[in-house]
């Protein structure tokens, strides 16, 4: 093959290398495919925010996204689907002393998974709940789910979906979250920035991802190749930070409506870990 | 009055403090991990991107710096962030 001859070999490797598994690469992903790009963001903030290599744990569950376990050079774990953040709870309060991040797709997340979720961010858990959101069940051929844009096509919505979607920072921050933020994946400044920030804080904090799903989503809804839904968003984008309670609901997605992004909640909550150690105690000392 | 004349001498001598600083990178590009997304190249501020006419064993073309913009790299890494198969980074050429 005469294309070998012109691969032209790199004199180093990529600053990113000793953090991945990097004789996997290139990724599993579609062409175009934004997940890559969430992936690095991550490994950025762990870096940046100084967490020791053995105290990162990602967790992953089943679907695209998820695949995240294969290339990001930590401990990780896949799990079934839907059950990243049970998953994430248990290690999280087994041994306190990891970070742990659940790191997954919008099904996984809020499908068969969305009790856990509503359920984590009310009790505060001590995680990071990462969501590559775009918009459908990617993975599996394109079904519509529960963050499918009201109208969009899907396989399974060919004449348009009936269904409203979940606004995910708003349900996020309606059931307790102390930090939401939502981006998309050309604003992977900001992302790294956010993971950088957040990485290393308590309670739930939950970061949303608009990520391009060419072959899918892209496809189907006529948006084009994932560098023409990176231009959808470039179009769409409109940047608001600290989002009061009563605005939060105008950052629902809406078909080819601009898009809201921005870091929306960051508050302060006792933890479950926090109330939890303190109801031990009591229930010791009032034994003895 | 020592003050004011100090002032005064290193006057015309300071080097001005608002001078701006140009940073310039080199692009290095990992081919066989390139999958042609052309996130890279539609993005790049300075437009010093391509797509390759050659094809990897993969079957992609790779990115690739345009002829003539060798220079032009400002070393704002937006490509090697956005590149979502760590096939591209740059390194930021000493002034
Ligand atoms: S199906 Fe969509 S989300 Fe899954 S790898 Fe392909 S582009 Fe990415
Ligand atoms: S570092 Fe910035 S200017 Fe240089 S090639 Fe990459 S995107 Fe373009
Ligand atoms: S962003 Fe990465 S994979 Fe995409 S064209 Fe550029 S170098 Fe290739």
């Amino acid at each position: 093959m005469t294309a070998n001859a012109e691969v032209a070999l790199p004199p180093e490797l990529h600053p990113y290398d000793h953090l991945l598994r990097s004789a996997d690469l290139p990724t599993i992903w579609c062409p175009g495919c934004g997940i890559g790009t969430a992936v690095g963001a991550l490994i950025y903030g762990f870096e940046q925010a100084g967490v020791p290599k053995e105290k990162r744990v990602i967790v992953g569950g089943i679907g695209c996204s998820s695949r995240i376990v294969f290339y990001a050079k930590t401990d990780a774990y896949h799990t079934t689907h839907g059950r990243t953040i049970p998953f994430a709870t248990g290690l999280k309060l087994c041994n306190p002393s990891l970070n742990v991040v659940a790191f997954a797709g919008d099904g996984d997340l809020f499908a068969i998974g969305g009790n856990h979720f509503i359920h984590a961010a009310r009790r505060n858990m001590d995680i990071l709940v990462v969501c590559i959101n775009n918009f459908n069940y990617g993975m599996t051929g394109g079904q519509g789910g529960p963050t499918t844009p009201a109208g969009a096509l899907s396989t399974t919505t060919p004449y348009g979906n009936p269904e409203f979607p979940f606004n995910l920072p708003n349900l996020a921050w309606a059931t307790g979250a102390t930090y939401v933020a939502r981006w998309t994946t050309l604003d992977v400044r900001r992302l790294r920035n956010t993971f950088a920030d957040v990485v290393n804080r308590h309670g739930f904090r939950f970061v949303e991802i608009l990520t391009p799903c060419p072959v899918s989503f892209g496809k189907t809804n006529k948006i084009g190749s994932g560098v023409e839904e990176m231009e959808y968003y470039q179009a769409l984008e409109v940047l608001k930070s600290r989002v009061e309670s009563t605005e939060i609901t105008k950052t629902d997605i809406e078909l080819g409506k601009p898009i809201v992004v921005g870091t929306f909640v960051d508050r302060e909550r006792e933890t479950f870990r926090e109330r939890y150690v303190r109801v031990v105690a009591k229930a010791r000392g009032s034994k003895s | 009055m020592a003050i004011a004349n100090s002032l005064q001498t290193s006057h015309g001598s300071r080097a001005p403090i608002d001078k701006p600083t140009r940073h310039h990178g080199t692009v290095h590009v990992i081919e066989l991990r390139c999958k042609e997304c052309n996130f890279c190249v539609q993005f790049c501020p300075e437009e010093v991107l391509e797509i390759s006419d050659h094809y990897t064993p993969r079957g992609y073309r790779p990115a690739r710096v345009k002829t003539g913009k060798e220079g032009d790299c400002i070393a704002c890494r937006f490509c090697e962030h956005v590149c979502p198969d760590y096939a591209i980074y740059v390194v930021e050429d000493s002034p």
